[in-house]
């Protein structure tokens, strides 16, 4: 397979499902939880530091997502 | 059967509007005939108030950020259409039950709706080069006075000066000052001001993007109050709609607007012409006459009568469509900052990649801004788990450009159209093959490359570069070309008219056989009107 194929297939099964957006699409248009959506500015240094952490601390649950979604995908579940 | 108008127009949108206003103008009487789909139920829960007063305070937002029936949550992958907000779903409401079309990979946006696929424009109101029209087919001398007029109806905002528009909004007077840019745009002007003569000398322009939306009051229009909900409602009616002129054409005499009527076709009688509808309310059909008819349902539509009537089943004609991609890019000097409040949502800024050993090898970048799209949409395409997909999306957002980007087209034997055979009280299905070459996608991706790497100059670093489909400018054109002779049975003439009906006009972009890198729609204004002119000349009736 093509890498840029590969690629794409990997994020695949890292992005959120469906139902998760839902859920975040509901609480986003909650005038109660806005705080939680406003945008974060606190100046370059710290939001290019803050994406790598994020990044990493996200690691072991898009492994585990991955690891999923490929055994999904294998057994014939994948949607 | 009813009345002989001097004139029929079918459809509503932004051909059909400017083609009828000019024809009212000079006094000829005007029936235009249109589903007209309006939206009666989102427009009345958006407040007046700025996006960012609505989310702090109306507890009612997720009736029409989501809808009512959750549509505005994608659930598929991205597809054509998607941009459309719940308040803005109705343009395409009932286009599949009563626009058929099948093809692979390419589903193009159609519209039923008062005000046509208009009532969805994103406004950026670009003028081509006396070459692309000419190439197009459609050029004569003078043919800016068409773009002033335009100007001076709808109400067009921009800087005819600045770089790009040299390109894309050269010799339009009638304008009004540009809107105030957004504090991304802001900084991505002032990194390519930084190093203008460079830019200028690679052949990569920047400018702000012409807009049909107002920055002063026009008539009972008002300037954009900034209240970056323009996908959402009209607020003030500041960004041009199409039905806005509709609305204005039903105070005048000489003008009506018969709704629910769907146009079946036409057929050629001695001086004139009869048009075969069915109205969608009452399910019955309708005949009207016309001295003259004007075809504005779109390139795909007018497509579908025209062949219909002309019983061209299965005869392929040309198909042109902009390709179209866009890509999320952050602006990395305003990675962090506060952004202001106060913006428009629509295009900021437009950039024409044009190198000057190449001058025709142009591509065009539209920058928007993304705030009022809500996060959601932006950590569905994140590949991480939802929880810190959002962290990054508040950490990105204020420093967030997309970055849309056209290329040009030209007809090519695989890509074409189609109406297939069928009964005489429904419209044809449209069959659309749509296969761009290798060398047209080779082309495409160094175009890409040179811009992108322009880009990148400028402190704007593209993540992802997102493909919606072959349909996705929602451009469409070619499919009734230009011919100086009769030799195709479907073709037009430089004045509209088609060769096989001489009493039929085609007033959109149906008649064109090229289309620049450059958004499309102030251009169909421009050239209904020549064509109305055309009209009004074929009439006797003084321009």
């Amino acid at each position: 397979m093509p890498r840029k194929g590969r690629m794409s297939e990997i994020s695949r099964h890292l992005k959120p499902t469906d139902r998760e957006i839902l859920a975040l699409a509901r609480r986003e248009t909650d005038v109660r939880e806005v705080a939680r959506f406003e945008p974060i500015s606190r100046g370059p240094l710290f939001a290019m530091i803050a994406i790598p952490l994020v990044v990493l601390a996200a690691l072991p649950a898009c492994l585990l997502r991955l690891i999923r979604g490929l055994l999904a995908r294998d057994s014939g579940n994948a949607g | 059967m009813s009345e002989r108008w001097d004139v029929a127009v079918v459809g509503s949108g932004p051909s059909g509007s400017l083609a009828a206003a000019r024809l009212v103008e000079a006094g000829a009487r005007v029936l235009m005939l249109d589903v007209g789909h309006t939206d009666d139920h989102y427009r009345s829960l958006i407040p007046d108030r700025s996006f960012e007063e609505i989310r702090r305070s109306d507890p009612d937002q997720r009736r029409y950020f989501l809808g009512e029936q959750m549509e505005g949550v994608p659930v598929h992958g991205v597809r054509v259409g998607a941009q459309l907000t719940p308040p803005r779903q109705f343009v395409t409401r009932d286009t599949e039950a009563y626009l058929p079309t099948s093809g692979e990979g390419f589903e193009p946006m159609q519209s039923l709706a008062l005000g046509g696929l208009g009532a969805a424009w994103g406004a950026a109101a670009f003028t081509y080069t006396d070459a692309e029209l000419e190439r197009i087919g459609i050029f004569e001398p003078g043919f800016a006075r068409h773009y002033d007029e335009v100007a001076r109806r709808i109400g067009v905002s921009g800087d005819p000066d600045d770089d790009a528009s040299r390109n894309g909004f050269a010799g339009v007077a009638q304008t009004q000052p540009p809107l105030e840019l957004d504090s991304v745009a802001r900084s991505i002007w002032e990194s390519y001001q930084a190093r203008r003569s460079d830019f200028l000398r690679r052949g990569f322009s920047l400018g702000r993007t012409p807009l049909a939306i107002l920055s002063r009051d026009l008539g009972e229009r008002r300037a954009n109050p900034y209240f970056d909900m323009d996908f959402w409602g009209d607020s003030r009616r500041s960004v041009f709609r199409p039905r806005y002129l509709v609305e204005e054409l039903e105070k005048d005499s000489n003008f009506k607007l018969e709704r629910q009527q769907l146009v079946l076709g036409f057929e050629s009688e001695a001086e004139g012409v009869r048009i075969d509808c069915r109205n969608l309310a009452s399910g019955e059909r309708a005949a009207f006459r016309a001295r003259r008819l004007v075809l504005c349902a779109g390139a795909i539509n007018s497509a579908r009568i025209a062949l219909a009537s002309l019983r061209l089943a299965d005869v392929a004609v040309p198909m042109l469509c902009n390709p179209y991609l866009y890509m999320p890019c952050i602006a990395l000097r305003r990675l962090g900052r506060k952004a202001e409040d106060r913006r428009h949502s629509l295009s900021q800024l437009v950039a024409i990649c044009a190198p000057q050993d190449a001058p025709d090898d142009v591509v065009s970048a539209q920058f928007y801004g993304y705030r009022s799209l809500l996060l959601f949409k932006l950590v569905k395409e994140i590949p991480l788990p939802a929880w810190a997909g959002l962290q990054i999306a508040r950490l990105v957002v204020s420093s967030l450009a997309i970055v849309g980007i056209h290329h040009s087209d030209a007809p090519h034997p695989g890509k074409t159209l189609r109406i297939l055979s069928h009964a005489a009280d429904a419209l044809p299905e449209v069959r659309i093959d749509f296969r761009p070459t290798d060398a047209e996608r080779s082309v495409r991706h160094r175009r890409e490359g040179v811009l992108m790497r322009q880009l990148l100059r400028l402190g704007v670093v593209p993540y992802a570069k997102l493909s919606p489909g072959l349909a996705s400018s929602i451009h469409y054109a070619g499919t009734l070309p230009v011919r100086a002779t009769h030799e195709l049975p479907f073709a037009s003439r430089r004045d509209g008219r088609l060769w096989a009906a001489p009493h039929v006009y085609v007033g959109d972009s149906a008649g064109w056989c090229f289309l620049p890198a450059k958004g499309l729609t102030y251009t169909i204004m421009a050239n209904a009107r020549r064509v109305a002119e055309h009209v009004l000349r074929d009439l006797g009736l003084r321009v």
